[in-house]
């Protein structure tokens, strides 16, 4: 699907470009993109490095498990396969953290963490895990109860009430989410029919694979 | 008071991190040396990721496609009742996140923050989450190229959360 997409998003942009005698300015902004990526990416990669390094400080000193007792009964619902004391569950709550409380420069850097925590656990390794989809389904569902950015946009903007807004987010990310794991249920739901006749129920407590790093 | 909350919020972590290590009798610097180098090359190995969606992107919105889509949906928008300007902002969203904040700006200096336009469009901008940055960059990174059904999940999260803003700003913030 992201094949199509991406391949869509290329050919109706070209073929709407030469329609309407804009190829020049399309074929420059992507030239500028490929800039503006490169320059994006470094910033990016110092970022990750500094908050790679911290993370692995808090790994060592094993700060990880006890993060995730926060999340514990909502976590034993949505990942009932994976271990609760492996750092795992930890790497999840503090991404999940970071998106709670707005902190969007901070989420990529602790997303790729908790991704690289459930990949560990993956029985397939070139594809989506039932927990990296479910995982994927909170990132992307995207629950926020602090809106960072967006308030500190209206303050400057001169709001008289910058956080007016923090109700109405939550209210819309939290369907959002749920509608997020629905989907991903009954996606499963139809893999799972259309694979009983051929394979057995995966078993219940995943290992460890041990190719992965 | 939130403000000074989430100002203070990263240097606290970092701080308690360290205070636990050290605590703990971990060797911070060495550690957080360790961890540096593995996410450096996590962060190299993201760049084609990266030139893929801006790329796209690029391509997408300076041809005029993405201002022809939102035209075309424009009708539809309407019966719906949503505003036509906050249409794009969803439709953005999921594909460029400083895209749609740069957009959702304009519209809240514009239209007045306290506006209710202004007011639909910081719920809108805030509650899409950028679908695609998501979906490459995190599964990129651990090198998993069957996506499955994370897409459509992805869509129909931010079709659900932005319908769900859309209405319900008109319902707390009537014009």
């Amino acid at each position: 699907m992201l094949n199509k997409i991406w391949f869509a998003l290329f050919f109706l942009g070209f073929m709407l470009a030469g329609a309407t005698g804009r190829i020049e300015k399309t074929t420059a902004a992507l030239f500028t993109s490929m800039e503006a990526t490169v320059k994006f990416a470094l910033g990016l990669i110092g970022f990750l490095a500094f908050w790679s390094g911290i993370l692995r400080i808090a790994e060592e000193a094993k700060i990880l498990p006890n993060l995730a007792r926060l999340f514990n009964p909502l976590f034993r619902r949505l990942f009932p396969n994976l271990p609760p004391n492996a750092p795992v569950l930890g790497a999840i709550s503090l991404s999940l953290s970071a998106n709670l409380l707005g902190l969007s420069n901070a989420s990529t850097p602790l997303g790729l963490k908790a991704m690289e925590e459930l990949n560990k656990f993956n029985p397939v390794p070139d594809e989506v895990s039932d927990e990296i989809a479910t995982y994927l389904a909170l990132v992307m569902g995207g629950i926020c109860i602090l809106p960072s950015t967006i308030i500190a946009v209206r303050a400057q903007a001169g709001s008289h009430a910058p956080g007016i807004i923090i109700i109405p987010i939550l209210l819309a990310t939290v369907s959002g989410t749920v509608a997020a794991l629905l989907a991903h249920k009954g996606f499963k739901t139809i893999d799972r029919l259309r694979s009983r006749t051929q394979q057995k129920n995966r078993p219940t407590q995943l290992k460890r694979s041990p190719s992965r790093q | 008071m939130l403000h000074s909350f989430s100002r203070w919020i990263i240097p606290l972590f970092i701080l308690c991190v360290l205070l636990i290590g050290e605590i703990k009798g971990v060797k911070v610097y060495d550690a957080f040396i360790r961890g540096a180098k593995e996410g450096l090359t996590i962060g190299v190995r993201l760049i084609p990721f990266f030139l893929a969606i801006f790329g796209a992107l690029a391509v997408f919105r300076s041809s005029g496609a993405l201002d022809f889509i939102c035209r075309l949906c424009s009708p539809l928008a309407n019966a719906l009742g949503i505003p036509g300007e906050i249409f794009p902002l969803g439709l953005l969203k999921p594909l460029s996140g400083s895209g749609s904040l740069g957009y959702m700006a304009e519209i809240i200096n514009h239209r007045g923050p306290d506006s209710p336009l202004g007011l639909m469009a910081s719920v809108v901008g805030g509650s899409t989450e950028t679908t695609f940055y998501v979906i490459t960059v995190y599964l990129g990174s651990v090198g998993i190229s069957k996506q499955k059904h994370t897409v459509a999940m992805g869509i129909a999260a931010d079709l659900v959360s932005f319908l769900v803003a859309v209405f319900c700003s008109r319902w707390l913030f009537p014009s």
